[in-house]
């Protein structure tokens, strides 16, 4: 990584900041930071991992946690598989519509009808 | 699930046993049920039937390693076994095993601070491009606001 312009030095100095930071808030903001960017290689997993058991302040282990936990929760189909689900919206709907197949309706991104309409 | 376990104790030992239960004012049951948590070092106060969560798996670990138990047992499953992994990467186990459907973490009562799979960064930060030369130096800043700041603009710099 020697362009020093690479957006991967960002995770680097995030990391840094996550495991070297005196201050519990920012350690948390780096781990937030982190997740927020989403490129969890196996060094920002192990760090957070890491940080969960050994960090001293109890916020900062909580609040990692709960934010990884989401990451371990099992998906039930994957991205490149998106689910077939084919929503109407010709009338007054009061309810769910659409027909959806098997089980792929589970964690389908929530939408309101007006987000719809606006489309 | 407990295991019921018969064995036979000599009788000078079991005269010597129970007579050291009596002195701690507990039964000869808990008292071997003891020794045996002793020897093989595991925290009693981690049931594997009590790990039902990922909470639950970072806790017994941690918990593991404040009460110098060093060894925490939990039914296996994907997840556990991918931190497992990464934990003995960084230093946090010293190892783990995989018995039957148990996975048994030895873990380190004394982990690196820094993960010892991560080198920590040493770059000149007057050497990155300009916006992020700035955040770098604010990284390092005394005061924590700031030091926040550079950490919400560091992201904003990634994703710029």
């Amino acid at each position: 990584m020697n362009d020093k312009s690479d957006p991967a030095w960002a995770i680097e100095l995030l990391l840094q900041a996550l495991l070297e930071d005196d201050s519990p808030y920012a350690r948390t903001v780096a781990a937030q930071g982190l997740l927020n960017i989403g490129q969890l290689n196996e060094n920002v997993i192990s760090a957070l991992n890491h940080v969960v058991v050994n960090d001293p302040d109890e916020f900062v282990r909580a609040s990692i946690l709960q934010a990884i936990g989401k990451y371990y929760t099992p998906q039930p189909f994957s991205m490149s598989d998106p689910p077939k689900i084919q929503m109407n919206f010709n009338a007054p709907v009061y309810g769910a519509a659409g027909n959806i197949e098997g089980n792929q309706g589970i964690n389908t991104p929530e939408q309101t009808f007006d987000d719809n309409s606006e489309e | 699930m407990t295991t019921p376990l018969t064995i036979q104790l000599p009788p000078n030992l079991e005269q010597q046993m129970l007579h050291e239960a009596q002195t701690q004012n507990t039964t000869l049951e808990h008292l071997v049920l003891g020794l045996i948590q002793k020897h093989y070092e595991v925290n009693p106060d981690i049931n594997p039937e009590n790990i039902h969560s990922l909470e639950d798996f970072f806790n017994a670990i941690r918990s593991a390693k404040q009460t110098g138990h060093t060894t925490v047992q939990t039914r296996i499953n994907d997840h556990y076994l991918q931190i497992a992994e990464s934990l003995k990467r960084s230093g946090t186990l010293i190892d783990f095993q995989v018995l039957g459907q148990q996975l048994i973490l030895n873990v380190n009562p004394h982990p690196p601070k820094y993960p010892a799979n991560i080198k920590p960064l040493e770059v000149d930060p007057s050497t990155f491009d300009p916006d992020l030369a700035e955040i770098a130096k604010n990284l390092k800043h005394k005061n924590p606001e700031i030091r926040i700041q550079a950490i919400q603009d560091l992201v904003a710099w990634h994703e710029r």
